[in-house]
């Protein structure tokens, strides 16, 4: 029964191909996130610890201690060097970087070697890793500027990538020094080599003891055993993105689900002659099904194959492009065997029904031409009932969740899970009326629209499987397409309300303190695109400390201007400082604030126009603190949104270093930044969902062309041109797309709304802002119609190639 | 070959010297064996054979369904040799009416839909007053808004004569028209067609292996393995089983 069954599989390839491609996609999705997620997370560890990557022993201590003269009378240990890492701010030709700077490592301790250029000796001279020197964009002999306009040259350039968070280099002793760190006896990390071959566990004995007279901070342990601690630390840091990988995966495994259950069932009814046959010449109806079980099982275990090695092959080139790829994939052994399983068991479960139903052939079946699979339209009033009851517990949640404060976000969720599982539980019974209706429209476009819009109705619960897996893929985009917009325009709501600056611009000097704006770049500032109003206040840094913190801050003098800039009317007495809500909530109800030439006790004032890092005080108080440095801090005001962009670049452009650049803008920017990547990211994993519904498209249309040969046959002789023929099948797969497509854009559209609402009242956001980014949104919409024509261009060729006589001869 | 006494008009479907190969090499069969027949105006021709005569490949190359491998049909005057598809299926759709044995309609559509069907493909409005003379004539007046489910077999067929007579075609060709049907249902339909071809005047090439169905017509064409061995002119049921008969030896 197998190997008939297998024989199945090899005869007829293209029937399969679909539903091995549908179970391939996801369980590659599956196994694809986990060998990335593993690999990133391994080589996040690695590279946090590179300094001991290349030791046998580990020693740490709380006492500063020079490991060397002690390593080097012992036997069988023949290196040591501390660990010691600098941050540093570089600049290169394009961008700033904070690259982490190790003392250069003894020979034997090194982990990494040079592709160019040499180690670096001075106090100026630094190596850098290659994602180092891509991120900085230098290469060896190129200057870049530390801290402080220090020019420091690129000596040399290792082969080590770093991973995308961190950056590495090296420097010498002496840079060390000249920061004032000590480089022999020192804290902290100590790489220990030992002789190869040498015992670990008893070198680590010796070392340990004869470090003993330093206090019981010092621990000798094998640098693997810290390194794996490491390495499970900083995997289990990116846990997190696996699991939300994973979620997204278990969608398009769904999808996917509901696909292959639907190429099952049409297969079964077209093979109801062999089946048929099968029980006229002897089989029973469990051997039967028995033998089609068999034939999902393969097809899961082909999908499955197929799924794991492409999402390794995907894992790794992602991995490649980040550059975690360096340290070797990481291969959770586990996980890939749970996406295999995965695979195989959606496939034979989404089969399993399919099968029971379609296997209750009678045999005198075989013997009678075959039908064309219509099926009468049975209303369920089972089906109805249980929708009915997901409806009706779905609407309660959702008085629920508008009603309440606490649980309005999760009762949200709940709410929306029941809402969906209604609406596609209860599809046979809406969605055929659904494509009537656009059949009606569909059909006034022409005989072929017609004959299309006939034909996409004559099998409801085919045409009704195909659409609901569109119906959840495109549910879950628009719900979170919705809820992003949303989100976007009550973030940018609430920003602007909290905060009336738009563009906030502190100059700084080189230590950090409070510095005038130079004249011309004042005068820059006031003129930049989009700039309608500006304000240069004196400010002066002091500090603000009550019983328990103490904190530095800008301290701006109060100008009768800002109420007409900001539109805050908030005025500033002399005994009183303005400082932001927050701040307001856990300081005292006094603060005394130091400044250089003196100090005052002041009274706290809650104000939007003072923010976490900068208050306000008047005029006068400005004075008693300090030298007032006129025209430290700019207040920029840009009323047009569209204009912001613009502005912010140009006034970044200006400031450069030498100062801070904050506002509502700054935060309106930031806030759309990451909305817009996770957006973006969402969406293209759950695309790959979408991409699985389409391919059900295609296949359930495949399918049924092959179902009408004689028809096709018969209206290519009765003088329907080819091409006619082509479209007729375009028009069915848009007609079904469009009826999904619409269903899940009403639901997401009301699924985003709903948690957003509750998010906001769970968050005691002020006020919700509902939006849908219609461009974004019709867009997908476009693009998941047309990508349904593109599903029927083979399918139609297949059926205008066929020649009339050779199905009309088949009698 | 000089045309046959008989025909005292103008022939409205010609056949030259047909050839149909399938396959190649050892393979390959010859389905027609160079075939030359013409068809008058207004007549009712039976084609009749044996299994694998060729029968039926010779009306496909008739009715511009396939192409012959060598050979010329003409149409109505026009030449099929040298049209491309979409002129094929051009003069299929305005000039040609089919019956087949089976499966003659479209599922999804009414009697009625259907019968108008090669119209609406051309764009077409129907004649209301032609289309009603025809639906009577064939007894279909009460079932128009049935779909082929909810008719009987005859029936069924009596839609399929309706609709290639819709077009007013050049030919109908109608391919084993009861071969599905009991013998009762199988008489009445050969006289709907009968009476189409002296009341209408329409030409009808009927494909049959039924001596009592091809007594129907005015003439019968005798095929075997792809050439014409006989040609009776009105002839009766027996007649044509001792033809058939002499095929045998």
């Amino acid at each position: 029964m197998l190997k008939q069954a297998l024989a199945e599989v090899r005869l007829h390839p293209g029937r399969f191909v679909s539903t091995i491609l549908a179970v391939a996609i996801s369980v590659a999705f599956l196994a694809g996130s986990s060998v990335l997620v593993a690999t990133e997370g391994r080589a996040e560890g690695m590279s946090t610890n590179l300094g001991i990557s290349a030791a046998d022993l580990v020693v740490t201590s709380e006492e500063a201690l020079d490991l060397r003269p002690i390593v080097a009378q012992t036997p069988g240990l023949t290196a040591a060097h501390p660990v010691l890492q600098l941050t540093e701010p570089l600049r290169g030709e394009r961008e700033s970087v904070l690259v982490g700077l190790y003392l250069v490592p003894a020979e034997q301790l090194r982990w990494a070697n040079l592709t160019a250029g040499r180690w670096p000796e001075a106090a100026d001279e630094i190596a850098l890793s290659r994602g180092g020197a891509s991120a900085l964009g230098v290469t060896v002999g190129a200057v870049v500027t530390a801290a402080g306009d220090e020019r420091v040259t690129v000596v040399g350039v290792t082969d080590e990538p770093g991973s995308a968070f961190v950056r590495t280099g090296y420097a010498a002793a002496d840079r060390f020094v000249r920061n004032g760190l000590v480089t022999d006896a020192v804290p902290g990390q100590w790489a220990v080599r030992a002789q190869p071959g040498a015992d670990l566990a008893a070198l680590a004995q010796v070392l340990g003891s004869k470090l003993e007279e330093y206090g019981p901070t010092v621990v000798v342990r094998p640098a693997a055993d810290v390194r794996a601690e490491a390495l499970k630390q900083s995997t289990r840091g990116v846990e997190v993105f696996k699991y939300l990988l994973w979620t997204f995966a278990v969608v398009a495994l769904v999808v996917g689900m509901i696909t292959v259950a639907n190429t099952f069932a049409i297969t079964l009814a077209q093979r109801r002659r062999q089946i048929g046959l099968l029980r006229a010449v002897g089989a029973s109806g469990a051997q039967v099904r028995r033998r089609f079980l068999a034939e999902a099982v393969i097809l899961g275990v082909l999908g499955s194959l197929v799924g794991v090695a492409a999402g390794i092959g995907l894992a790794a080139l992602a991995a490649a492009y980040t550059g975690s790829l360096f340290w070797g994939l990481e291969f959770p052994s586990a996980e890939l065997w749970l996406a295999f399983g995965a695979g195989v068991a959606s496939t034979t479960a989404a089969a399993w029904l399919p099968i029971i139903r379609g296997t209750r052939v009678h045999p005198l079946e075989a013997l009678q031409p075959a039908l064309t699979g219509e099926e009468q339209r049975r209303a369920s009033i089972v089906r109805g009932l249980i929708c009915g009851l997901l409806l009706a517990g779905g609407a309660a949640l959702v008085a629920l969740a508008l009603a309440g404060r606490e649980n309005a976000f999760l009762e949200a969720i709940a709410a929306g899970a029941l809402i969906a599982l209604g609406v596609l539980f209860g599809a046979p019974l809406f969605v055929p009326g659904l494509l009537r209706s656009t059949g009606t429209l569909v059909g006034r476009w022409g005989t072929v629209a017609s004959l299309a819009a006939k034909n996409s109705e004559r099998n409801p619960r085919r045409a009704t499987a195909t659409a609901t897996a569109l119906m959840l893929a495109v549910g879950l985009i628009v719900t979170l397409q919705v809820g992003t917009a949303s989100a976007r325009e009550t973030m940018l709501a609430e920003i602007n309300r909290t905060k009336p600056v738009d563009i906030a611009v502190t100059w700084q000097d080189a230590d950090g303190g409070a510095a005038a704006i130079p004249e011309a770049k004042r005068t820059a500032l006031a003129m930049a695109p989009g700039v309608t109003d500006s304000l240069a206040l004196a400010a002066v840094t002091a500090l603000l400390t009550d019983q328990e913190s103490a904190q530095e801050v800008t301290v701006l003098g109060y100008d009768p201007a800002i109420a007409g800039l900001t539109g805050v009317p908030d005025g500033v007495g002399d005994d009183e400082i303005l400082v932001g809500a927050n701040q307001a909530e856990y300081l005292a109800d006094v603060v005394r604030v130091k400044g250089p030439k003196g100090e005052r006790e002041l009274r706290v004032v809650a104000s939007k126009l003072a923010d976490y890092d900068s208050a306000l005080v008047s005029a006068g108080t400005l004075a008693e603190l300090g030298t007032p440095i006129a025209g430290a801090v700019m207040w920029l005001s840009v009323p047009e949104r569209s204009a912001a962009v613009d502005a912010l670049l140009q006034v970044h452009e200006l400031a450069g270093d030498s100062a801070q650049v904050g506002g509502s803008v700054v935060e309106a920017a930031q806030v759309e930044q990451v909305l817009d990547l996770l957006l973006a990211i969402t969406t293209a994993l759950l695309g790959v969902a979408v991409l699985i519904a389409l391919i059900g498209v295609s296949n359930t249309l495949g399918l049924s062309v092959l179902e009408r040969t004689r028809e096709s046959a018969l209206l290519r002789a009765l003088g329907l041109q080819a091409r006619s023929l082509r479209l007729m099948l375009t028009v069915e797969a848009m007609q079904v797309t469009l009826v999904g497509v619409l269903v899940g854009l009403v639901s997401g559209t009301f699924f985003g709304w709903l948690g957003i609402s509750s998010l906001g009242r769970t968050m005691r956001v002020q006020e919700v802002r509902f939006a849908v980014n219609v461009p974004q949104t019709l867009g997908m919409l476009a693009l998941a119609v047309l990508a349904a024509a593109l599903a029927s261009v083979l399918p139609g060729r297949r059926a205008a190639k066929a020649s009339p006589t050779e199905a009309l001869a088949d009698i | 070959m000089t045309l046959p006494t008989h025909l005292q008009s103008e022939p409205i479907a010609v056949a030259t010297d047909l050839v149909k190969t399938y396959g190649s090499g050892d393979a390959a069969v010859r389905a027609l064996d160079g075939v030359t027949v013409a068809f008058a105006k207004g007549s009712f021709t039976a084609i009749m054979g044996p299994s694998g005569s060729g029968k039926s490949t010779l009306m496909h190359c008739l009715a511009g369904l396939d192409r012959p491998t060598a050979g010329e049909v003409t149409l109505a005057g026009r030449g099929l040799a040298n049209l491309s598809d979409r002129e094929l299926t051009a003069v299929r759709r305005d000039h040609v009416g089919f019956v087949f044995q089976a499966f003659n309609l479209l599922p999804t559509l009414t009697a009625a839909q259907n019968i108008v069907l090669p119209l609406e493909l051309a764009g077409r409005r129907p004649d209301a007053s032609a289309l009603a003379d025809i639906v009577e004539s064939l007894g279909l007046t009460d079932r128009l808004s049935h779909l082929p489910s909810q008719l009987s077999g005859g029936q069924q067929q009596r839609v399929a004569i309706a609709r290639a007579l819709i077009t007013e075609p050049s030919v109908v060709f109608a391919d084993e028209p009861t071969g599905a049907l009991d013998s009762r249902s199988g008489h009445h339909l050969l006289g709907y067609l009968r009476a189409a071809c002296r009341n209408l005047g329409q030409t009808i090439v009927m494909v049959t292996h039924d001596p009592n169905a091809a007594a129907y017509a005015d003439r019968t064409v005798l095929l075997s393995d792809g050439r014409i061995v006989d040609d009776l002119s009105s002839p009766d049921a027996d007649a044509i089983l001792a033809a058939m008969k002499l095929l045998g030896a």
